[in-house]
């Protein structure tokens, strides 16, 4: 059994930072990492390997650098890594995006298969949906928990306002995880320098088989045409009065006054 | 005169050096086994450490009972010498020893040594057995020692003494200075017959023989072959800087099957020869943070128990079994040799884990107290960081309060794990220049994580960045382009994640082209002054207490006069390992808090080379302190003990620790945790 983990390389922007001249992300001086979801959907699958056996691929889509990201996940305990690049992927927005790891991982034969529920950056959370979709696999989103695994289903929490769901989801299937189904581990010495010594298989857009039509610019039917950060605009006023009861007539008031009330 | 015996004493004489020469040759196969090291280069610098070390005792004569080792040392020496005539007599009775033999004022030395080396041994008698302080062990070898040197000494003056009464022609003159022989001459050989005394001389030369060819075999066999290891220890002393002793290698590029030390045999053989250099002085732990705190770690226990009985007694099975190490021994090939050699099961014991508590490692705090102590120069620490190598990047097997530190360090370059953009904002509303806008300032200000996160540390930084300032000194920190360094990192034994970071700061610094640096932090200091330039990183390193002090006497920062006298009146100061034995910094502190008007500075019974850690050094300020008693409350009671209204610092592991300690011993007598460049930008 093959258990395909997607991941993405992201700038570590705990901070999104913007150029407000060109409205885009200031990327000097920040550093890559692995998308933080993607980080505990690597840690989902190598504990479903610990309990169920299989081989675990991590799979990403980027330039050449995003090969890092790939070795993080091997440092972590990948049996595997794929990275599929290609110029002609770049501008991909999700759909294209979610079409070409959709041909890796029929190429590389999955039958389960790890997302983060989002990425960072974008916060879109459609790629992982999007596999699912072009490969028509059951999909489960949110995923919290695994309870168990069985030949032809799997027993997930999903996660929903106020709980969670108990999903039956039948296998194929891709799972969209929450951070909270597993704190990441942290790579011994000995398996990070093996990974970044490791081979890392490449592809291009021939090797997965992806028309030009589906892919990068040309597969892509949104485009991103501006990116800011909104202005709040917060006042704040301290209200004060002798009593308790005086206070709240102030209140009352003010929010009367804004017609809020 | 004795040669119908001189068969029987050139017999025996052979006997005993062969025996000598093989009980020593096995310790030379036992260190043999050891990993290569290159100590063999600059032989004048290392004639200069032995010369200082060994004949003029240099760190022993730092206490009064280092006196005494000074005359047994050189007493042992001229009795040795003074052996080479009385023995060749048993084989050529009439041969006079040049130089030796005849000399009048060699006796006198050598007999006025003895006396010495006799009052010397008593006085060692009454500290060991009465006095009896907790760093020396009170074992059957150190008595024995004791009664065979006697023995030596006083069989030695009997023959001299008869050798007087029968008024032989060479011993009157040879002796004429001397007082010993003399006095055992009249004292207990007057009135006998020259037959009686000749059969004195004779036997007591014989039992004198007996007893320096039994003292001579057993040296080697036991800890005293501490007199034979010890010079050569001296001579192979390390010749690096305290702070730049922590070799390097690169996992990416090498092929290493196993990190660090994690078999007795991995250790070098200089590493090794520190076991048989010991004299059990026990400095060592006299002054361990560790140990004093109650922890399993005792640097003595550590090089001359735990490690040397394991290597002897390991070493001696693999010669037996004609192996060099065990690392490639396989488990069936294990169980073999212990079904034929029951004594090989000694193969199978793990070196951190069964052999090393590895609590006793994790418990140094890197702080060179022992090293700094050593009369035979013993390198403590690096063993410990060996073995922590090997706990941390072999086995994977470490503490998780440090993982997570490693982990921060990783992704957010600092240990909090605070996002590394904020890394300058401490610096925003002194609208500290960043390097790469500013125009080639005079300084790089390298703030570290202490400095650029900790609220207590940051104190210390906007106080360097207002007298620099002042003192119109241009500087600019380097912001979120500023990694750790990687110091604790290297000392908690992950060299992979420690190489990452120097490469990464190296670069950048290149890149930027810094050239003169200052840091508030005395692990930053260390680290880019001595452990960089090995990653291609030389910039002119300096801590801020001397950078602030040049500024001072070159009068480009002045204290204005009338300045108000300083709050704290009364400090006592507290030399941070790193500034203090790592680099040899104890004066500018110092001179930073005298230019405080009003201020009184004080002392602990520990101070200057002598002081004793905080207990944050080595990675122990990421790791949890369990025992009983704290580091940093011992230290903190030793300063509150002088009854000061502030504890002068000037290391921000120092200043959280001292802060802690205060605030636990004495939270209601308001004294502050200071650094000199704070006390002084209040002036300004």
């Amino acid at each position: 059994m093959r258990i395909v983990v997607c991941v993405k390389q992201v700038p570590d922007t705990t901070e999104v930072r913007i150029d407000p001249v060109k409205n885009t992300l200031i990327r000097e001086g920040v550093p890559s990492i692995v998308n933080p979801f993607d980080e505990c959907a690597m840690e989902a699958a190598l504990r479903f390997r610990r309990d169920y056996g299989g081989t675990v691929v991590a799979l990403s889509m980027g330039p050449p650098q995003a090969e890092a990201a790939l070795r993080k996940c091997l440092a972590m305990g990948a049996d595997e890594a794929v990275l599929i690049s290609d110029r002609a992927f770049a501008g991909a927005d999700t759909l294209a995006t979610s079409f070409a790891l959709a041909r890796a991982i029929a190429k590389i034969g999955a039958d389960l298969i790890f997302c983060g529920k989002m990425a960072i950056d974008g916060d879109t959370a459609q790629v992982g949906p999007g596999i699912a979709e072009h490969l028509g696999l059951t999909q489960v989103t949110n995923v919290q928990k695994i309870r168990e695994a069985r030949a032809d289903y799997l027993m997930v929490e999903r996660v929903c306002e106020g709980g969670y769901e108990l999903v039956r989801a039948s296998r194929p299937v891709l799972l969209a995880v929450e951070k909270t189904i597993g704190e990441p581990r942290y790579p011994s010495v000995k398996a990070s320098v093996r990974a970044r010594r490791a081979a890392i298989t490449a592809w291009n857009a021939a090797d997965i088989e992806a028309p030009e039509e589906k892919i990068g610019l040309n597969g892509s039917p949104t485009q991103v045409t501006r990116i800011f950060t909104p202005e709040t605009r917060r006042r704040s006023e301290m209200l004060e009065a002798a009593t308790a009861e005086g206070l709240c007539d102030l209140l009352l008031a003010k929010l009367r006054d804004a017609e809020i009330i | 005169m004795r040669n119908p015996q001189g068969i029987i004493f050139l017999v025996l004489t052979i006997v005993t050096l062969a025996l000598f020469v093989s009980a020593l040759s096995r310790k030379l196969r036992i260190l043999k086994l050891g990993a290569p090291e290159n100590r063999f280069d600059n032989p004048l610098r290392r004639l200069g450490n032995f010369i200082m070390l060994i004949p003029l005792q240099g760190k022993m004569l730092r206490e009064f009972y280092g006196v005494i080792h000074l005359f047994v040392f050189w007493g042992f020496i001229f009795i040795v010498l003074g052996e080479i005539p009385l023995l060749l007599e048993g084989i050529f009775p009439d041969l006079v020893v040049p130089l030796l033999g005849d000399n009048p004022y060699f006796y006198l030395i050598k007999d006025a040594l003895s006396l010495l080396v006799v009052v010397g041994l008593f006085i060692g008698l009454i500290r060991r057995w009465v006095l009896k302080p907790r760093r020396l062990y009170r074992t059957s070898e150190a008595a024995l020692v004791v009664i065979l040197v006697l023995a030596v000494i006083l069989t030695d003056w009997l023959v001299g003494a008869a050798k007087l009464a029968l008024a032989e022609g060479g011993a009157v003159a040879a002796f004429r200075l001397t007082v010993g022989y003399p006095f055992f001459a009249s004292v207990f050989l007057t009135g006998l017959e020259p037959a009686a005394l000749a059969m004195f001389r004779d036997m007591v030369w014989w039992l004198h023989v007996f007893v320096f060819f039994g003292f001579f075999i057993y040296i080697p066999n036991s800890k005293h072959l501490h007199v034979l290891a010890a010079p050569f220890n001296g001579y192979f002393a390390s010749l690096q800087p305290a702070g730049a002793q922590i070799p390097t290698f690169d996992p990416l590029a090498e092929e290493v099957d196993e990190y660090g030390v994690g078999r007795i045999e991995a250790f070098t053989w200089k590493q090794l020869l520190d076991s048989f250099a010991c004299g059990e002085c026990g400095r060592c732990m006299d002054s361990c943070p560790a140990n004093l705190s109650g922890k399993p770690l005792n640097p003595k226990k550590l090089i001359c128990r735990t490690l040397k009985e394991h290597l002897l007694e390991k070493g001696a099975v693999l010669l037996r079994h004609g192996l060099q190490s065990t690392k490639d021994l396989t488990p069936e090939r294990l169980t073999e040799l212990t079904r034929l050699d029951p004594e090989a099961e000694v193969l199978g014991r793990r070196l951190v884990g069964d052999v090393v508590d590895p609590e006793a490692l994790w418990a140094c705090a890197t702080c060179g107290s022992c090293q700094n102590l050593c009369p035979v120069a013993n390198e403590h620490v690096q063993k410990i960081i060996d073995m922590r190598r090997f706990a941390v990047m072999n086995e994977d097997n470490y503490a998780p309060e440090l993982r997570l530190a490693f982990r921060n360090v990783e992704s957010k370059f600092n240990p909090w794990g605070v996002s590394w953009s904020e890394r300058g904002a401490w610096g925003k509303p002194l609208a500290v220049p960043l390097w790469k806008e500013a125009t080639e300032p005079e300084y790089l200000f390298w703030v570290g994580c202490a400095g650029s996160f900790d609220n207590s540390a940051k104190k210390v930084s906007e106080a360097v960045a207002k007298i620099l300032e002042t003192a119109g000194v241009s500087f600019a920190i380097l912001g979120p382009e500023e990694k750790c360094c990687g110091d604790f990192v290297r000392r908690a034994g992950n060299e992979y994640l420690f190489r990452l970071m120097a490469e990464e700061n190296v670069a950048m610094l290149n890149q930027r082209q810094a050239r003169r640096i200052v840091t508030a932090c005395p692990h930053c200091l260390n680290t880019l002054k001595n452990e960089y330039p090995a990653f291609g990183g030389n910039f002119e390193v300096v801590h801020h207490t001397q950078l602030i002090w040049r500024l001072v006497q070159e009068g480009r920062l002045q204290i204005p006069a009338g300045a108000a006298p300083a709050s704290p009146q009364r400090v006592v100061v507290h030399d941070s390992c790193y500034l203090g034995r790592y680099q040899g910094e104890y004066e500018a502190p110092r001179a930073l808090f005298r230019l405080i008007p009003g201020l009184e500075l004080c002392e602990m019974e520990r101070h200057r080379d002598r002081s004793f850690c905080c207990g944050a050094g080595g990675a122990r300020m990421w790791l949890e302190e369990d025992a009983d008693e704290r580091v940093n409350l011992l230290r903190a009671r030793q300063a509150l003990d002088k009854a000061p209204q502030a504890i002068g610092v000037n290391c921000p592991y120092c200043l959280t620790m001292m802060e802690d300690g205060v605030k636990d011993l004495a939270p209601d007598q308001g004294v502050e945790v200071v650094d000199p460049a704070v006390l002084i930008a209040r002036l300004l």
